[in-house]
């Protein structure tokens, strides 16, 4: 089965919907959650997607789950994500926003929608000791290696 | 503590990402840690293996770009011959100190 994952936004909220195709090569929507604006997109061909809907070509296994669960997705908590972001610093941010990302959508194919946001804030919260440590310390770690260098210089 | 120095957690991460091979990455070891009794945050997972790989017993590499994410990549690891070499020495410690010694019951005499 082939299938796309379309990022929908309908007002505020952005849905993620997969599509596969049926053997008259026409979208097909699978989703808990239809909006008007998706629906729309349900019945046209999916070579004529609409410039308001990105195509994106991955298809996590975990959100193949999701729609055999008959569950909506979600995007998740923006202001978690804004918060790790922050926190984890350029080395970090990536790696940590897949990984949140990651264990956001198997819980929504597992748990639903809303435990998988209270699982996503709650990696958020319990991560930034760890990760305000590590920075400190990197931080710290550079300051001496610095002091020591200008100690040799004679500066 | 010594530059090279191993922590239990870094011993047991090590282990995690020898047994993951090629696809070391952040959740994996973490869901294996979890699953060997190590409930860590996703931070401090990544907090230790970023340590580790400052103490070069740890190389990473990226992967490729993945779009559905934003063209974010993940972040793979290997175990480096340094840090190959630091775990054997750190798991030898360990059954040296525990050699002689019934868990059970505490100390057993030599010879007994």
């Amino acid at each position: 089965m082939s299938a796309r994952k379309y990022r929908v936004r309908d007002g505020k909220k952005r849905w993620t919907i997969i599509v596969t195709h049926d053997d008259s090569d026409h979208a097909f929507l699978i989703d808990g959650v239809f909006s008007d604006h998706a629906f729309e997109v349900m019945k046209t061909p999916h070579h004529g997607s609409s410039a308001s809907i990105s195509v994106e070509h991955f298809v996590p296994k975990a959100l193949l789950l999701a729609y055999a669960a008959q569950r909506d997705i979600e995007e998740p908590p923006q202001w978690a994500a804004k918060m790790v972001s922050l926190i984890a610093g350029p080395r970090a941010e990536d790696g940590m926003l897949i990984h949140l990302d990651e264990r956001y959508e198997n819980a929504c194919a597992r748990f639903g929608v809303k435990f998988a946001r209270r699982q996503y804030w709650t990696d958020a919260i319990t991560s930034v000791p760890a990760l305000l440590m590590r920075r400190l310390g990197r931080m710290i770690g550079l300051a001496v290696i610095g002091e020591l260098i200008r100690h040799k210089l004679g500066l | 503590m010594g530059r090279d120095h191993l922590s239990d957690l870094g011993v047991s991460a090590m282990l995690a990402v020898m047994r993951l091979g090629e696809g070391a990455y952040s959740v994996p070891i973490q869901e294996l840690l979890g699953r060997a009794g190590r409930k860590l945050s996703p931070g401090a997972v990544f907090a230790t293996l970023d340590r580790l790989e400052e103490k070069g017993f740890l190389s990473s590499r990226l992967g490729e770009p993945i779009p559905e994410r934003g063209g974010r990549r993940k972040r793979y690891y290997k175990v480096t011959a340094k840090g190959q070499q630091s775990l054997t020495a750190a798991i030898a410690e360990r059954q040296a100190l525990q050699r002689g010694l019934d868990l059970g019951k505490g100390l057993v005499p030599e010879g007994a």
